[in-house]
């Protein structure tokens, strides 16, 4: 179940079947095409294609600060693997990959075992400014197999992978604040929420909209009591001029983006960061 | 400019002396973060504000915040949340470098009503 071959196989199953059949000019189930990419491409080739389209994938954003510069392009990660270096703008630009393992007990073998797979890292960096982007995976480790399997224990990937490059670069990581940015984005129109979280003084509240009412747009009295407050991970449907991808989720008080579905735009991510960013006092 | 203070005065009147978060001052103000906190550092140093650190429960289906201290080593190096435990979680304890700390401050000088 976890020879390179299967685990390559998994991370193109991560991207959309519309991308993979575009690359390897091939028709048929995704299944099919992702068998004749491994078939007829280098693993190189395939890093470079994940590289290439990391902006297609489910994934998580993180956008800190730190104490002082960090300089990604010298730091070394010791279960990380290095297959892109680049620029993005300002920003240098590295993507590895992470070997995760998923637990799980095998009813049929009846034994305890782990499905692993490649979990592609981008790391942006300016200075004091990291950015980590993280796939998120999305199916489920029943989904692998044709009998019955039971999940084990939950791994805590995203926390892994953070902590490993907190130690790292041998600093802190400082969530960055994005609440005035989302709110402009909010106030002005281009996003509106459908299951909204807030913090008041002595609870939090959580409003999860009916159908597909939104928040703003249904309540626009609590709206401007829902401003004065910290805004925690929330829903949004995007409603902008842009054409990107049109739900994703945003903690503003940690600047925590997760956009779990494939984006059409090459980089859905960095463009609602850029629109975010360029609002957030 | 009196219409922009009124609605200032009715959204102090909103706050919870008890917890202010830097978020409710930077909206409050309509200004930007730095400027925010740095008022809530001037109102530490003058003495109208106390200065906490809060922890909150990681699952996403909770977010409770479970604890709450004077100083961040307060805060305690395991933390867990009683929802999560109560409704069996697979995740309910965390060390506290897995967590987010959110600062707030309390208002201890004077006195306004709560809204």
């Amino acid at each position: 179940m976890n020879s390179q071959e299967q685990m390559y196989k998994r991370l193109l199953d991560s991207l959309p079947v519309n991308k993979l059949k575009e690359w390897s000019n091939q028709t048929g189930t995704k299944n099919e095409v992702i068998e004749h990419i491994y078939d007829h491409e280098t693993i190189q080739s395939i890093n470079n294609y994940i590289s290439m389209n990391f902006g297609h994938l489910h994934q998580s954003g993180f956008l800190f600060t730190t104490q002082t510069a960090v300089n990604i392009g010298n730091t070394v990660f010791p279960t990380f693997s290095n297959i892109y270096n680049g620029n993005s703008g300002n920003f240098q630009e590295r993507i590895y990959l992470k070997t995760i393992q998923l637990p799980y007990y095998d009813s049929e073998s009846d034994s305890r075992e782990t499905l692993n797979f490649f979990v592609p890292i981008r790391i942006l960096n300016n200075g004091r400014v990291v950015r980590i982007f993280i796939h998120t995976i999305g199916r489920n480790v029943k989904s692998y197999f044709d009998h019955e399997v039971f999940p084990t224990g939950r791994v805590s990937i995203e926390d892994d992978i953070l902590e490993e490059v907190r130690i790292a670069i041998g600093q802190e990581l400082i969530p960055k604040d994005i609440n005035s940015g989302v709110k402009h984005l909010w106030r002005n129109d281009y996003i509106d929420g459908y299951l909204v979280k807030n913090k008041r003084a002595l609870s939090l509240k959580t409003e999860v909209m009916d159908e597909n009412n939104t928040f703003k747009d249904s309540y626009p009295d609590e709206f401007e009591d829902l401003m004065l407050t910290p805004l925690r991970r929330t829903k949004f449907r995007y409603n902008g001029p842009d054409e990107i991808v049109a739900k994703f989720d945003i903690n503003a008080s940690v600047g925590h983006i997760v956009i779990n579905r494939h984006s059409e735009g090459d980089n859905d991510m960095d463009t609602l960061i850029n629109l975010i960013l360029a609002n957030n006092a | 400019m009196r219409d922009l203070i009124s609605k200032s005065e009715i959204a102090v009147r909103k706050l919870n002396p008890k917890r202010i978060y830097v978020e409710n001052i930077r909206a409050i103000l309509n200004t930007n973060q730095r400027i925010a906190q740095f008022v809530c550092d001037i109102a530490v140093r003058l003495g109208y504000f106390e200065k906490h650190y809060s922890v909150e429960c990681k699952n996403d289906s909770c977010g409770k915040l479970i604890k709450t201290a004077d100083s961040l080593e307060g805060l305690g190096r395991k933390l867990h949340c009683d929802i999560c435990e109560d409704n069996h979680e697979e995740l309910y304890e965390w060390s506290i470098e897995q967590l987010n700390v959110f600062i707030y401050y309390s208002y201890v000088k004077g006195s306004y009503e709560i809204a």
